[in-house]
């Protein structure tokens, strides 16, 4: 190609930024947009927030840290994070666990496992709200189908019903949340399976290798990193939990089931103090990118994962 | 006191020409500010409405059994009259609660119109949300002077409504509890043979809350039982009553047994008295009701009550009077037709302190209206005495909707006491003569909170001293003394 000493270089049309290095960029910034515009803005704007003085829907004034130290002086907040975290702490290992018990017993490819797997999506497509009332109807006190053909025909409840007592309460809506969202789990597992390369699997099986060791030293490592990126989404979906709690018991009997988003709902829309709400929210949302942060480097360092 | 007394020969002076005019009224005058009381002139709404025709209104208030029908058949002839149209927003209990306070607090101006619970009033004050009606009640070209608020239902209205002499609205209805039980099992003779022999007296409403008890205990029956004519496929309870983590469980453990126990969760300067032994007593009460209640009574809510006696699940209860326009209607449940009224009881250990749940709500104007002389006209007109006639002639001999008084001169009226629906108008009339709304407290929710939690931990095994003990503290936590707003 000849050059041409002395001549600027042909200005690059839009065209050509449009198809070269720009393309990519230009293809995000929708996104980006619409991020900033529902996620960054009222993020940032929630911060704001929890730093001011509020009388019901209007910020007063500057006032440091006093939502925060009221926020953590109110022995409800500590109760609802203890729910919140009894919730993370047994549901989701039971969801992974058990829907990794699923996906192994459909990648097997036991008969009818291809139509199970859209039937097993049902609970994870339906909205939490009509899980929530799908779950009242079944439990309610002396009508609820589950109520009276379980819990009454087998006196399992010596007094009260099962949404009525503290702790069948809370064990309820464990259950429920790992009903609704194990088959979710599951199917992504069993994605996760199908994707696997056979030839590790080939040479396992010439060498003789157990079920248990193919399991063991093959097909658990290999699924590690979805299995973290299913522990961080379903811990973050649980500690959001709302919708089931709101329904079933509104946070009761008492504050059994009240978790962090219920007391904060109930600061917002009952008590109207959105200055220790936001500070709640922004509290939150420090915990969990401290627990996140953790979680990425045990993956990343410890397990060299991502 | 000087003011008051001449206030006073003031509102006098004016009845006694009202009198002399035909229109009187034998209620005491209030002694609130002036353009309470009726007066002489004639007042013509279609001329007060002139300046106004062509406006649009919103109103949202909240979707009983009573307000639909209301809507649907009477406001046509206000937009006929005065050339403004009304559009009305219905919306259930909870939502209204946080969609009224969230335009109202926003100063969103959606609605010229707002309903309130008046446990909402002392936030929806602080928040400078509420037009206060005195200006519109002074003058001459808006005050209908046949809408008296002497002959508005007392203590309910003022209560209510009258904040350090101020108007904040019109009441919107007394909404109020009343006893229910299944008539046909009260009248049954071997049920109230057999009730006499036990109790030793006769099988009839319950004079005290005693007796409401000892009839709640008699007709819990097990499977196998008989009730009447029935042998029992499955058990019946013989009493119900909220027992929710929502809803109104707290004012009905506060007013109708610790208030009428002699008690009260605050004294009269506004402190915080939740461990008073009377409270005790009350509570206790409470919680024992429960024994005949379902087992489930701990998760239900104020719109599970009227379903479980619907059905027949319960025979006796305690609910909010207005769901039984429908459910007492034909097809409204399988026992419709089957009802008895009687307001709640007075506790016969404390017979002075009789005393019934209330919940009346107002509609207020919002202090973001732009049409708030066209919003005025139109809550007076809801109140007047013509409208209010309309309204019990809808349900009485028309069977439409329901009706909660807010006039006295409704309850004298007498299509009031004619008609299938006789017995609950009655009922309903002896709770509101003794209806007391809760007292007006700044940033009120944040009190119901724990109590719905410690009198819900009281049903749960609790003992109603530590429950209230709890209380105290967190009543005291949050207010420490003078908690009440000034009413009246």
């Amino acid at each position: 190609m000849a050059t041409h000493v002395g001549r600027l270089p042909a200005r690059r049309s839009l065209r050509d930024v449009l198809e070269g290095k720009g393309f990519p960029y230009l293809m995000v910034v929708p996104t980006i947009l619409v991020l900033s515009i529902v996620g960054v803005i009222p993020f940032v704007y929630t911060v704001f927030i929890s730093f001011q003085e509020t009388s019901f829907t209007r910020t007063v004034g500057f006032n440091g840290v006093e939502n925060f130290t009221s926020l953590v002086s109110d022995p409800l907040f500590w109760k609802a994070l203890g729910v919140t975290s009894l919730i993370l702490v047994v549901a989701v290992p039971v969801q992974l666990l058990l829907g990794l018990g699923i996906a192994l017993v459909m990648h097997r490819g036991i008969l009818g496992s291809r139509f199970i797997a859209p039937v097993l999506l049902l609970p994870a497509v339906v909205a939490p709200t009509v899980v929530a009332i799908i779950w009242k109807v079944m439990l309610a006190g002396t009508w609820g189908f589950l109520t009276y053909q379980v819990v009454d025909r087998f006196s399992l409840l010596e007094r009260g019903s099962v949404l009525g007592l503290p702790r069948s309460a809370l064990v309820s809506i464990l259950l429920i949340e790992i009903w609704q969202w194990t088959p979710f789990v599951a199917l992504a597992l069993f994605a996760g399976l199908q994707a696997l390369p056979l030839s590790p699997y080939r040479a396992a099986a010439v060498d003789g290798a157990s079920r248990w060791q193919i399991f063991r030293y093959l097909t658990l490592p290999m699924l590690l990193p979805l299995l973290a990126v299913l522990l961080l989404l379903r811990t973050l979906d649980s500690f959001r939990i709302f919708d089931t709690i709101f329904i079933l018991t509104g946070g009761g009997p008492g504050t059994s089931t009240q978790v962090v988003s219920i007391y904060l709902y109930k600061s917002v829309f009952q008590f109207w103090e959105l200055g220790r709400a936001a500070a709640g929210a922004v509290l939150i949302w420090v915990m969990f990118f401290i627990f996140a942060s953790i979680l990425y480097r045990i993956f990343s360092r410890r397990l060299k994962l991502f | 006191m000087k003011t008051r007394l001449l206030v006073a020969l003031l509102v006098a002076f004016l009845t006694a020409a009202a009198c002399t005019g035909g229109d009187d009224t034998d209620e005491p005058t209030p002694t609130s500010g002036t353009g309470e009381t009726g007066g002489t002139g004639e007042f013509s709404l279609a001329a007060a409405a002139e300046p106004y025709q062509g406006t649009e209104i919103r109103i949202l208030d909240e979707i009983s059994d009573l307000q639909p029908v209301f809507y649907e058949e009477l406001v046509s002839q206000f937009e006929e009259e005065t050339g403004i149209t009304v559009n009305v927003e219905i919306q259930g209990h909870f939502d209204v609660i946080t969609n009224g306070e969230a335009d109202l607090f926003s100063g969103g101006g959606a609605f010229d119109a707002v309903m309130l619970h008046m446990w909402q009033l002392p936030n929806s004050l602080e928040a400078q949300a509420v037009q206060f009606i005195d200006p519109y009640l002074d003058d001459p070209a808006l005050r209908d002077p046949s809408v008296d608020f002497g002959n508005f239902v007392q203590p309910m209205t003022d209560e209510t409504t009258l904040v350090d002499g101020n108007r904040a609205g019109f009441l919107n209805w007394s909404y109020n509890q009343v006893w229910i039980g299944r008539k046909d099992l009260m009248e049954h003779p071997d049920e109230q043979a057999a009730f006499e022999e036990e109790y030793d007296y006769a099988l009839a409403a319950p004079q005290t809350l005693q007796e409401m008890r000892d009839i709640a205990e008699f007709f819990t029956r097990d499977e196998g039982d008989t009730l009447g004519d029935e042998t029992l496929s499955s058990p019946v309870y013989g009493f119900i009553q909220e027992g929710a983590r929502l809803g109104a469980t707290w004012s009905d453990a506060w007013y109708n047994y610790i208030k009428q126990s002699g008690g009260d969760l605050f004294d009269e300067s506004g402190t915080p008295t939740a461990d008073r032994p009377e409270n005790v007593d009350g509570l206790e009460f409470w919680k024992s009701m429960f024994e005949f209640a379902p087992p489930g009574a701990a998760e239900l809510s104020l719109v599970d009550i009227p379903v479980i006696l619907g059905e027949g699940q319960a025979v006796t209860g305690i609910a909010w009077s207005d769901f039984f326009w429908t459910v007492d209607s034909d097809a409204g449940s399988p026992h419709a037709g089957n009802f008895t009224y009687a307001p709640v009881p007075p506790n016969a250990d404390s017979p002075d302190s009789h005393q019934v749940n209330a919940a009346p709500s107002l509609l207020v104007i919002s202090n973001a209206s732009d049409n708030k002389e066209a919003t005025y006209l139109f809550l007076q007109w809801m109140v007047s005495q013509e409208t209010q006639d309309a309204w019990l002639d809808l349900v009485v001999n028309q069977g439409l909707g329901g009706f909660d008084p807010i006039l006295q001169s409704s309850i004298d009226n007498p299509m009031y006491s004619q008609g299938p629906r006789a017995e609950l108008l009655a009922a309903i009339a002896g709770s509101v003569a003794v209806g007391h709304p809760t007292p007006l407290i700044q940033g009120f929710p944040q009190f119901q909170d724990p109590m719905l939690q410690r009198f819900q931990e009281a049903l749960l095994g609790s003992s109603a001293q530590e429950a209230l003990g709890g209380l105290q503290e967190d009543l005291t936590a949050i207010c420490s003394a003078d908690c009440l707003l000034s009413v009246g």
